[in-house]
């Protein structure tokens, strides 16, 4: 059976902890274990504050979140109309460097990427872009 | 905003250290409330920062960027190679937060204690 949840929300930082409740009460009535719904807040809430500081910028539009259930695999969608974004031009961070010679910024993308199994980024037709996480086997067969 | 909730402190190590007990999500909605209060304290003459992370249920990258900018704020002389910061360390980073903190190697930079009079005396 697939279980979808969603939330529709305005870009305004001030959402970030209402959107990172939403995502652990979704993945928790899933039976995603604990571990795995935190990272899943942290690699949400990354692309969300993307969105609203790098996409939306100075002016204001929706963002909407979908989870969903297939089996034992979670997939989450972020959809917005902010301009076109490319995960390319994020520069991945260099993390043996020291904090004296690193350059700020890449983290979240990089940590997008490593906390999930797939993390497509591509262009809506029409505008705007969609966000598809993927993380296998981590929802419980009932 | 203003959902962070930041306690300055005095402690004497070998050196006099500035601790912040930080409450809160530190998110892109509030991590430059801590990047600013660093800012303040360094500007009035602190020169060691004990970040106690002990009631921070969540921290982003962005919480990362602010220490990451606050280690460079005090980090003022250029040292070669690898090496953890001098001055600004942290103090019982929980959960997901001890977690983010590995994946982003800021373990390998930051020194980090589960006991404030070992950390103050560290300095």
């Amino acid at each position: 059976m697939v279980q979808v949840f969603e939330l529709s929300v305005e870009s305004d930082l001030g959402n970030l902890k209402a959107i990172r409740s939403f995502i652990k009460e979704a993945g928790t009535s899933l039976g995603v274990d604990a571990n795995t719904v935190a990272d899943l807040c942290l690699v949400v809430d990354e692309a969300v504050s993307n969105i609203i500081l790098h996409g939306y910028a100075d002016h204001v539009g929706r963002i909407d979140i979908r989870v969903a259930s297939n089996r034992q695999d979670l997939t989450i969608r972020i959809r917005d109309q902010a301009r076109k974004f490319d995960a390319d031009d994020v520069e991945t961070p260099h993390l043996d460097e020291s904090l004296q010679d690193r350059a700020y910024g890449g983290m979240g993308v990089y940590l997008i990427k490593k906390l999930t199994d797939e993390a497509e980024f591509k262009p809506v037709p029409g505008g705007g872009n969609e966000l598809r996480l993927l993380k296998r086997g981590v929802v419980p067969a009932k | 905003m203003g959902a962070l909730s930041i306690l300055v402190g005095q402690e004497q190590g070998h050196a006099p250290v500035t601790v912040f007990e930080i409450e809160g999500d530190i998110d892109a909605a509030t991590y430059t409330e801590l990047q600013d209060k660093a800012a303040e304290a360094i500007e009035a003459g602190a020169a060691n920062l004990l970040l106690d992370l002990g009631q921070v249920e969540y921290m982003g990258s962005a919480g990362f960027r602010a220490i990451h900018s606050i280690a460079n704020m005090l980090n003022t002389e250029q040292k070669p190679g690898m090496h953890k910061s001098e001055h600004v360390k942290l103090l019982n980073p929980k959960g997901e937060v001890a977690r983010v903190i590995e994946t982003l190697g800021f373990d390998s930079f930051l020194e980090i204690y589960d006991d404030r009079n070992a950390a103050v005396a560290s300095f």
